[in-house]
């Protein structure tokens, strides 16, 4: 009995050893993402086609909730057990490559011979932090106009001809405003939002295209409390309080024009899978021009590489972020837009892309400065510009004093870090 | 004698270190994780709020400059004001709604037992549920609440969009779900009260009301203090509510200590800062403990 028992324990530790010596000779790379939505499965499907095209280099994803990521990172920063690649938002690329935790790319990119030259540019710009590369992008996320196709078939408008400037958009949102007979507003043409994270990014959209700024040259200083960033602020504002197009206080536009409130909404393709799920009927176009100049904000998902010593890790990272790009359709699959023109190309006359790749030469990005990011512009933080321009949309502030305050508070803020 | 005198201290020397020992071996596993994972963050706490600190890299000393910047924001000056305001409009309705809740369902009447079940079963649902369920009925364009307010010919409340009334809504969420842990509190101290006290007062001839003010009141005095000092404890450290419903919002209206405090962590990378905050927060509350332990020691005297 007691042989026995031996040779079970035998055969058992000498199972786990060939199965420790396998799987020993691949590199585990950890990566981490906050990309828990609708396309959180696909980006599952490309790491499982990469860990199944080889064996030299394997992936574990660890999803998380973004804001859980942002700490749980800074602790293993700490800790010294940080992934080997992260996918970061935007907004803080720049102060963790100040940090010097983010690994500078354009030498693995050399090596691998990864063509820049087929990026996005203002994307890539974004991604540029003393003249190196510190993440790449494996989609863009155009702001565009969305439509409810019903809405504008009873209202009597065409789809094919949205508005295309702030007079047309006025006329088009009071032409969708329904009210009863008792004079209650049942149906909103257009959103407005006034709490939502959104708000900043249409605000700083309209911004560029009435030809302002939100900092100055050097990002020392903000300066969007000019007669332009009057203008933009009080453009959204009016379809509010002017021409009752829109409803006052307005949380949640998103899910507004889900659940078929609102007629009209600006925002970014990730809606487009919760739309789809709701079997709403509704088309995607560029963004109505507002101002004088061509300008459509967008956001990106990127991968960045954590810097560490281990060349033959950084390698193997450079290697996985490639697949990634290179298989960036099945991500793009529930129409998000794909980083390069070559890729872009290949979905252009899929459903609802039209109107966000229409925008790609003209996209503008939010402006983000290297630190006090997150304390002074952060549109999901209760940051000054966030918190002024919410009480300029409730009206609590006029546009002229809620950015004049606006300003003021990232000012102060950007002293501090200076 | 002398051979029993000369063996028993022997032993008895051995019985009382062990007796004395195995008590802290029983506590010693919960010691190493108490010191971990609270005792050291606090005293590295109090270091770090005397910093500059990004968490990545070498913290610098700054002296007093991070409570010196707290005292002279208006930010926190109003994460104060909205955490008071918001204490306010709980912990009362704690106390006062859960007595006379459990006095209800303490009653000989029929279905308490599922009236008990009813009340608490909210405390046992996560916040994030909690918070979902509730950001639906106050929904301002479409929501349950303004739904039937609507029924009533009443006009919609802003209730998630005006700062006093985004106060109010947490307040309403936080009482409905810990309402029933209040209740189980004093349902407790309830019965615990001996029943020859209300027979003897009965037989004095004394009204419901003189029972409810002479007998119940005084008796569950330690049960109504736990109460208020562990419901005050909470709303200081209130957290998930904000977070999941109104990030701190309307435009900054019910950004409490706890949310500030995490923002200038997590968000702003400011941990000096963040751990200056936690520190005054932590001498707040501590005052307001030490107030409500005299206060309720000179009322029991």
């Amino acid at each position: 009995m007691c042989k026995k028992i031996g040779l079970v324990i035998v055969a058992l530790a000498l199972a786990v050893c060939l199965n420790g010596s396998t799987s020993g000779a691949a590199v585990k790379l950890a990566w981490w993402d906050g990309l828990a939505g609708p396309n959180g499965p696909l980006l599952d499907e490309i790491i499982e086609k990469f860990n199944a095209s080889q064996t030299e280099i394997v992936i574990e994803r660890d999803v998380l909730t973004w804001d859980v990521m942002q700490a749980k990172l800074l602790a293993s920063f700490s800790a010294g057990n940080p992934p080997d690649i992260v996918s970061l938002s935007l907004g803080n690329i720049l102060e963790y490559a100040d940090l010097g935790v983010l690994y500078p790319l354009d030498q693995l990119i050399a090596e691998e011979g990864l063509e820049l030259g087929d990026f996005v540019p203002q994307i890539l710009d974004a991604l540029k932090y003393k003249g190196n590369l510190y993440a790449i992008p494996f989609s863009v996320l155009p702001y565009a106009l969305y439509l409810n196709v019903d809405m504008y078939n009873e209202a009597g408008l065409d789809v094919n001809n949205p508005p295309k400037n702030y007079r047309e958009y006025v006329e088009y949102a009071k032409k969708l405003t329904i009210k009863d007979a008792a004079g209650k507003v049942t149906q909103w043409g257009t959103s407005a939002t006034a709490l939502h994270e959104n708000l900043p990014w249409l605000f700083v959209g309209s911004l560029y295209q009435n030809g302002g700024r939100v900092l100055n040259s050097d990002k020392s200083k903000a300066i969007f409390n000019g007669p332009e960033g009057v203008q933009a602020i009080q453009w959204w504002r009016d379809l509010v309080f002017k021409y009752n197009v829109a409803p006052p206080n307005e949380e949640d536009p998103d899910h507004d024009f889900e659940i078929q409130k609102v007629a009209m909404n600006t925002v970014g393709p990730w809606r487009v899978p919760s739309l789809w799920k709701a079997k709403v009927n509704f088309a995607t176009v560029s963004v109505p021009q507002f101002g004088k100049e061509l300008a459509a904000m967008a956001n990106s998902n990127v991968m960045s590489i954590i810097s560490r010593k281990d060349p033959k890790r950084l390698k193997a990272s450079m290697k996985a972020v490639r697949f990634v790009l290179d298989n960036s359709l099945i991500w793009c699959r529930i129409a998000m837009i794909p980083p390069t023109y070559s890729l872009v190309e290949k979905v252009k006359n899929e459903k609802h892309r039209a109107g966000f790749i229409a925008e790609l030469s003209y996209l503008r990005l939010y402006p983000i400065v290297v630190t006090g990011f997150g304390e002074a512009l952060d549109p999901e933080t209760q940051s000054p510009i966030r918190r002024e321009l919410g009480n300029i949309m409730l009206g609590k502030k006029s546009p002229q004093e809620g950015l004049n305050d606006a300003v003021e508070e990232i000012n102060n803020i950007l002293k501090r870090y200076r | 004698m002398e051979a029993f005198g000369n063996t028993l201290p022997r032993v008895s020397k051995r019985r009382t270190f062990f007796t004395n020992i195995v008590p802290y071996l029983f506590i010693f596993p919960y010691l190493i994780l108490f010191s971990l994972f609270l005792v050291t963050p606090v005293v590295v706490g109090l270091v770090v709020s005397f910093t500059e600190w990004r968490i990545i890299g070498n913290p610098s000393f700054v002296g007093f400059r991070n409570y010196i910047e707290l005292f002279h924001s208006e930010r926190f000056r109003g994460a104060l004001q909205h955490t008071a305001i918001i204490a306010g409009l709980v912990v009362p309705v704690n106390l006062v709604g859960g007595l006379l809740v459990a006095l209800l369902v303490n009653k000989n009447i029929k279905g308490r037992g599922f009236a008990r079940v009813v009340i608490f079963s909210p405390y046992v649902i996560m916040v994030s549920t909690v918070a979902i369920i509730w950001l639906w009925i106050f929904n301002q364009n479409f929501g349950l609440a303004n739904y039937y307010l609507s029924l009533l010919n009443l006009p919609s409340l802003p209730w998630l969009t005006s700062g006093t009334f985004a106060m109010i809504s947490v307040s309403i969420t936080t009482n409905w779900w810990v309402l029933g842990f209040c209740m189980v509190l004093f349902l407790a101290g309830l019965q615990a009260i001996p029943m020859h006290l209300y027979e003897a007062a009965r037989i004095d001839g004394a009204s419901t009301f003189q029972r409810f003010w002479y007998i119940t009141l005084p008796q569950l005095r330690p049960i109504i203090f736990f109460v208020l000092v562990i419901r005050t404890m909470e709303v200081f450290r209130m957290f998930g509510q904000i977070y999941l419903m109104t990030q701190g919002g309307p435009v900054g209206a019910t950004t409490t200590l706890v949310y500030y405090i995490y923002q200038a962590a997590f968000r702003t990378w400011r941990m000096g800062y963040a751990s200056a905050a936690a520190y005054v927060m932590f001498i707040i509350v501590f005052l307001i403990i030490l107030v409500q332990f005299k206060a309720v020691r000179s009322s029991i005297q």
